[in-house]
């Protein structure tokens, strides 16, 4: 990928501008990045390896923020963008220094920063303040940034407990190495300090605490767990863990991997299954639902909330353990709630669901790639009046559910969705057809040359910065990868900038604007 | 009987929708459950292997059934030891381990043994085959590092006779063959066509085996031959000579109908190629070795070459693939003679 210089985007009274010359190269790489930050995890694929991943992440993201740095960090507000992305973004934008350069003003790139990263699940925020450390990115800034993120969070404690060593990491790499121990030191040393060591806990634990909801004996506590100090804890959480090394049964309040770990190394002879029954209530649903093959197996009832689980995780869910009626209907809720924001609306529409062998996915993500596709079949099917439903593959049960299998055979679908007469139409594919390659092109090539012009819309379910882009079926139609309905915003916007990069990018970033409006 | 035709090994196997993307092409193969022998299984998950000196391959079946290692399987491990393939197929009863002596070395310019342990397994590329098949019976190590550095040298992957020279150049390429070609419901095997030509024969015991095994076989195996023919192309996008185009369309109404007319052409023209062979009529070289009441025999002929495991006179499993020579020299094995 070609590095680009800067600035080839200015922003004038909120008109964006770019140097004419460098348009198809600013076309191509905020393209490439929208296609990556809605689909890559970083994980590998039926088709990358993880390697593979990270070097395609990298020139995209170096990529983009040559051009500009305010533009690449309004991109990373967009709906739909991963938090792979979101963390090599932040930590690039705190690693470079700011120049004039940026479309953002400094107060716009901070809300934008501290918007973005509060709404990473903990677990990822913590592990992009640790790329910090890995990255050596240890300025001022940046380290009121860690501890006001971490200290100043009132899950502290349930961070400790789920996450104790990246806690560790990340405050450690604030205070550094020469006065973490000091400040441990004075914490469990309960005011028996040095004038010194207390104005150090002043400074870099008490001044970013002080409109924390928690106690600072919970505050404190947290951090003398979290770098594993023999303290006499009042904190109920610390207080279980501690307990529950003896008696498993005083664990009830701990995340169950937390428990689990205690059990591997205290009690032995427990049965695993044990673990799910005494933390059904400390589980999230996301758990609940990963543990529910092992639950059946150990015969134990691990009740989860459709309600809070996104839309693909359940049919992942559900592919893997069977549909029912209850998640059948909080996804048709999710459906329509998405539906109303999608900005495309068709009288008519037919849709294709490409449910060859390929979409059932890797070990690594099994089924994942139809669960997206059903996904988003759901949704598009509530944003027309009439929609017709194929699938590649054998039949849809009455609960809408069908298998991955067999070779994809996209051509006779689309030709017979075309006979139908539809208003739009939406093929929702990985793109790699082989039964022949190419017939799709050939049958939408013939519908053109006979004076149909209808849309055709190919949504990739995927989650991967494929080196080589999104694979197209024919250059008749527009290509969009998706790996979440919720994300489909960033992919219309994609579609905008291939059509008109001016109006494309100025509406990345009126999108983004309004976002950090709120 | 002294010979055996393609016909006959397939005996029980339904054709499905051929697959097709650039130069290759697959038939898939399937089988009722009444055609198929779930007493087998590939060393795919339940086997270890290590090798004991070079040239010597030990690998211990830790399953319950019988397993047929298949033919040239490959072993390209990431230890600092010299990796091996096999240059026959091998049979190896449930929870037994089993020695080969005959195995080949495939890396010329690396020392050391493999350590036991459950390695990937690949098949050796389409051009190693017919050498490695040809002295499958000796007992010598080095044995194909000439081919190894013949096919490096042809696609400029080095010198040396290391097969991961050449696996490591083209790896994104012969990745693609996998996302490309899908394994279909009940496939037990399939007929490999590249630019329009049948390449190969394939047939496992059953479904299982079959998932295990064809990776290993559309990546390195067909996956590689398939990458060569391109690249002697200049470049031009390559379709078959039994690829159809879609015809001319003149309302909505013809869509569909023009979608199967050219699907049915294309198993027309793929079905010619395919009876041009299916009759061949394949000399018996005689019995190899057998263990567990499974035979292995070898097949020869100016066309193919390959082996087959049967019981008694049932095939369990088949590999056969084309000969170098009628490969060069197929369009004139074909044509017609002359009459006026």
């Amino acid at each position: 990928m070609t590095t680009l210089v800067k600035s080839l985007v200015t922003v004038d009274n909120g008109q964006i501008s770019i140097i004419p010359e460098a348009r198809n190269d600013v076309r191509r790489a905020v393209v490439a990045f929208l296609d990556m930050a809605s689909t890559a995890t970083g994980q590998k694929t039926y088709y990358n390896t993880k390697k593979d991943q990270k070097d395609a992440m990298n020139d995209i993201h170096n990529a983009v923020f040559s051009i500009n740095r305010g533009l690449y960090l309004a991109m990373l507000t967009l709906p739909g963008v991963m938090d792979n992305s979101i963390q090599s973004g932040i930590t690039k934008i705190m690693k470079e220094s700011r120049d004039d350069s940026s479309i953002l003003t400094p107060n716009q790139e901070a809300e934008i920063v501290k918007l973005v990263s509060m709404n990473l699940k903990p677990t990822r925020l913590l592990k992009m303040l640790r790329m910090f450390k890995e990255n050596r990115i240890n300025k001022r800034s940046v380290r009121t940034f860690i501890l006001s993120c971490v200290l100043g969070n009132k899950s502290l404690p349930w961070w400790c407990l789920k996450y104790r060593n990246l806690v560790k990491d990340v405050l450690r790499h604030a205070w550094g190495n020469k006065y973490s121990p000091v400040i441990v030191r004075a914490i469990v040393s309960k005011g028996n300090v040095t004038d010194k060591d207390r104005n150090l806990v002043k400074k870099c634990v008490d001044k970013y605490t002080k409109n924390s909801e928690l106690s600072d004996t919970d505050i404190y506590e947290s951090i003398a767990f979290a770098f594993g100090a023999n303290f006499n804890f009042t904190n109920k959480l610390f207080k279980a863990f501690e307990k529950s090394k003896t008696d498993i049964s005083a664990g009830k309040l701990l995340p169950p991997e937390v428990l689990e770990g205690i059990r591997g190394r205290y009690h032995k002879n427990t049965p695993k299954d044990k673990i799910f029954e005494l933390t059904k209530n400390t589980a999230t649903d996301k758990q609940k639902l990963k543990v529910q093959r092992k639950a059946k197996e150990a015969n134990v009832e691990v009740k989860f909330n459709a309600r809070n689980l996104d839309a693909v995780s359940l049919y992942v869910y559900a592919l893997e353990m069977g549909m029912n009626e209850d998640i059948r209907k909080e996804l048709d809720v999710k459906a329509s709630i998405v539906a109303k924001s999608f900005p495309l609306k068709y009288d008519k529409a037919e849709i294709i669901v490409d449910n060859s062998a390929s979409m059932g996915g890797t070990d690594a993500n099994k089924n994942k790639p139809l669960a997206i596709s059903l996904a988003m079949r759901d949704m598009l099917k509530d944003t027309c009046s009439h929609a017709g439903v194929r699938c590649t593959n054998g039949s849809v049960d009455a609960l809408g559910m069908t298998n991955a299998g067999g070779d994809t055979s996209l051509a006779l679908s689309v030709a017979e969705a075309l006979q139908n007469e539809p208003d739009v139409l939406y093929i929702i594919t990985d793109g790699y057809e082989n039964a022949p390659a190419g017939r799709v092109h050939e049958v939408i090539d013939a519908t053109r040359k006979i004076g149909i012009n209808i849309p055709i819309y190919q949504f990739n379910p995927v989650m991967a910065a494929e080196s080589s882009g999104v694979r197209s079926l024919s250059s008749h139609l527009s290509t969009m990868p998706v790996s979440k309905p919720e994300g489909i915003g960033l992919s219309l916007i994609r579609a905008a900038i291939n059509q008109d990069v001016d109006k494309g990018l100025q509406a990345l970033i009126n999108s983004s604007m309004l976002r950090i409006a709120g | 009987m002294a010979t055996l035709t393609i016909s006959e090994i397939l005996r029980g196997c339904t054709p499905g929708r051929i697959q097709s993307v650039g130069y290759m092409q697959v038939i898939p193969l399937t089988a009722t459950k009444d055609m198929t022998d779930d007493r087998i299984v590939s060393p795919a998950k339940m086997s270890s292997m290590r090798t004991t000196d070079y040239g010597s391959m030990s690998i211990k079946n830790e399953s319950d059934k019988i397993m047929i290692v298949p033919s040239q399987a490959a072993y390209v491990v990431k230890q600092a030891a010299q990796d091996h393939a096999l240059p026959h197929v091998g049979i190896i009863g449930k929870k037994k381990s089993k020695s080969f002596d005959t195995a080949r070395c495939i890396q010329e310019n690396q020392g050391g043994y493999i350590s036991s342990g459950n390695h990937k397994m690949a098949i050796l590329p389409f051009m190693l085959r017919e050498p490695a098949h040809k002295e499958r019976s000796e007992r010598d190590y080095s044995k194909l590092w000439s081919a190894i550095r013949r096919l490096n040298n042809e696609t400029k992957a080095g010198n040396i006779g290391n097969l991961v020279h050449f696996l490591d150049k083209f790896k994104d390429e012969l990745d693609q063959f996998i996302a490309e070609f899908e394994p279909v419901p009940n496939q037990v095997g399939a007929i490999i066509l590249i630019n329009g030509k049948v390449v190969g024969v394939e047939r496992a015991p059953n479904y299982e085996y079959w998932t295990e095994i064809w990776p290993a076989l559309i990546r390195e195996c067909y996956g590689s031959l398939a990458l060569i023919e391109a690249k002697n192309n200049n470049g031009e996008i390559p379709v078959p000579k039994t690829r159809s185009v879609l015809g001319e369309v003149s309302s909505l109404a013809d869509l569909a109908k023009a979608v199967k007319d050219a699907e049915s052409r294309e198993l027309e023209n793929v079905r010619s190629v395919f009876g041009g062979v299916s009759e061949t009529e394949m000399k018996r070289d005689g019995k190899d070795s057998g263990s567990s009441g499974l035979t292995i025999e070898s097949l020869s002929h100016k066309r193919f070459v390959g082996q087959i495991v049967r019981e008694d006179e049932k095939i369990i499993y088949g590999s056969l693939i084309a000969t170098s020579k009628w490969r060069t020299n197929e369009d004139w094995y074909m044509a017609k003679s002359f009459s006026l």
